[in-house]
């Protein structure tokens, strides 16, 4: 078995420390005790007292019983650093494993993502194209055709080819976000915040950008959409709010570096709605994985407040 | 006598598309294509070299985006009229062409002729959306050839004052209303006109004549 690693565990070292000066000056204690008041010898004449029962010898005795006490504890300190250092080694395979995972699970999503992005744009450039040709080529047929039945079959040529780019722009818009990739990040999120007001014309949304926030990479952009997305999203099913603000400000960070701030506040119901599966979790997960941090809580004096600093540059 | 054809550059990086709307607009006597461009670089040289009255510009360009291109060309050739082209549909594709210096937007979904209805009334120094687009701009837009939206004086001024970038507290103070009066103001302004962002209520301020011109 390969030698275990030192386990240094500062406090605890300082209690034993402390402990071993209490013991030494218990002893120095009771030897300057025993020598000015002659104790042993006091011992020794209270004992003789008790000859009989062999109480002469409990001296010796009590010195080996503290002997004994002491091998004892010296063995049960040392199991108990073994164990610590075991459970130490297992704690850091955990967190190892939990590193791991998570980058796991970030890459499946960017590479998704990526995905869902790439079968967009083929959406768009190929199927969207060609069926704007075939519009076209529909249209002129319908009134190049001056008799019945080729008049209306070229009618419904034209309708089908309608409903198709229906589709494919219903299928773009499910894959990603409107206007995120040909507007950039500012668009997208206002384009969200105008269908959530429409929606829900009683409650008050306001979008206040600062500085450039679209010259963010693709992925950074991405992140900060899903989260401003679902941060909405809670909102506007659980909160029950008059007010909602979303601001996004391009700042630096503590350390320096170029960030954007992005905060969705409302004046609702609070932390104390929040449930598990409000995908805060997730949130979290995406912004940390960018680099990122994310506070969430009570906006007193009444709501919610979502928080997140995110680094350009660094990170996906 | 019958005025000169418009002259109309075609921008959009799908040769098929391309071919099917030059057909199209060479049907009308009144117009014609008197060139095409794939990418930003290529429009930005033909517009140099053909000075069109009228560029029709794909929103998506593999070199750029197309709305940059718009904005480049307003500030270029401040004659040309642009019409962005797209499938996109959605509202905030045609005001973000619109504040770009575009004068129209037409959706590859709607119908041929809308488009040649577009060249001729951009030409002609109107705005043209297409219809789709058109009734979803106008839950949330403003038309600053029309009078605007009807604005109490009250309305006008927090407007004013918003667009400068003046704080709620210190408005309160100018206008000797309570804060609370001010942010209800704000509120319904923000609704009534549709802006859900700062910048669009500067925007509207603008094209009413509340900030100065850039």
């Amino acid at each position: 078995m390969p030698p275990l690693p030192q386990v240094i565990d500062r406090r605890s070292s300082g209690r034993a420390r402390a402990d071993a000066w209490l013991v030494v000056a218990g002893v120095a204690l009771a030897a300057a005790a025993a020598v000015t008041l002659e104790l042993s010898e006091r011992l020794y004449a209270f004992t003789r007292s008790f000859e009989h029962a062999q109480l002469d010898e409990l001296p010796i005795v009590l010195f080996a019983l503290s002997m004994g006490l002491a091998w004892y504890a010296l063995r049960r300190r040392a199991e108990a650093a073994r164990e610590a250092v075991a459970r130490r080694l297992a704690e850091n395979q955990l967190q190892a494993a939990l590193t791991d995972l998570r980058r796991l699970a970030s890459d499946r999503l960017a590479s998704q993502e990526e995905e869902r992005r790439h079968v967009a744009r083929d959406l768009h450039d190929d199927l969207g194209q060609s069926l704007t040709a075939l519009k076209l080529d529909a249209t002129l047929l319908v009134g190049d055709c001056g008799a019945e039945p080729a008049r209306a079959r070229a009618a419904k040529v034209l309708q089908n080819v309608e409903h198709l780019q229906a589709s494919v722009r219903d299928l773009i818009s499910r894959l990603r976000p409107v206007a995120l990739d040909e507007l950039g990040l500012s668009a997208a999120i206002e384009h969200l915040a105008t269908q959530w007001q429409e929606r829900s014309p009683a409650c008050d949304l306001l979008v206040t950008i600062h500085g450039d926030v679209d010259a963010v990479g693709p992925e950074l952009a991405l992140t900060i959409y899903r989260l401003v997305q679902e941060g909405l999203t809670n909102v506007f099913r659980h909160a029950d709010a008059s007010r909602v603000e979303v601001t996004m400000r391009r700042t630096r960070s503590a350390a320096g570096a170029e960030a954007i701030r992005v905060l969705v506040e409302d004046d609702g119901r609070g932390a104390a709605v929040v449930q598990p599966g409000f995908g805060l979790r997730g949130m979290r997960e995406r912004v940390e994985a960018a680099g990122g941090t994310l506070q969430v809580g009570d906006a007193p004096p009444s709501g919610f407040v979502l928080d997140a600093e995110l680094p350009i540059g660094s990170g996906p | 006598m019958t005025a000169p054809p418009l002259n109309v550059l075609l921008v959009d990086d799908h040769a098929v598309v391309r071919a099917g709307y030059r057909v199209l607009l060479e049907k009308e006597a009144s117009i014609r294509v008197v060139g095409e461009a794939e990418s930003v670089a290529q429009a930005l040289e033909r517009l140099d070299a053909l000075q069109p009255d009228v560029a029709i510009v794909d929103v998506t360009l593999k070199d750029g985006g197309g709305i940059d291109l718009a904005r480049r060309m307003r500030s270029e050739h401040a004659t040309v009229r642009v019409i962005m082209f797209s499938m996109h549909d959605e509202a905030i594709f045609a005001s973000r062409s619109l504040e770009a210096g575009a004068s129209g937007y037409v959706t590859k979904s709607s119908g041929p002729n809308e488009l040649v209805h577009a060249v001729h009334e951009v030409a002609a120094g109107r705005r043209f959306l297409s219809h789709d687009v058109a009734q979803r701009l106008a839950l949330h837009s403003i038309d600053p050839d029309a009078t605007g939206p009807a604005l109490a004086e009250r309305e006008l001024e927090v407007l004013r004052l918003l667009a400068n970038g003046v704080g709620v507290k210190e408005m309160a103070h100018v206008l000797g209303l309570s804060p609370k009066t001010v942010a209800n103001v704000q509120s319904s302004l923000r609704r009534k006109l549709g802006a859900t962002t700062s910048v669009r209520l500067a925007d509207v301020a603008r094209k009413l004549g509340l900030l100065p011109r850039e």
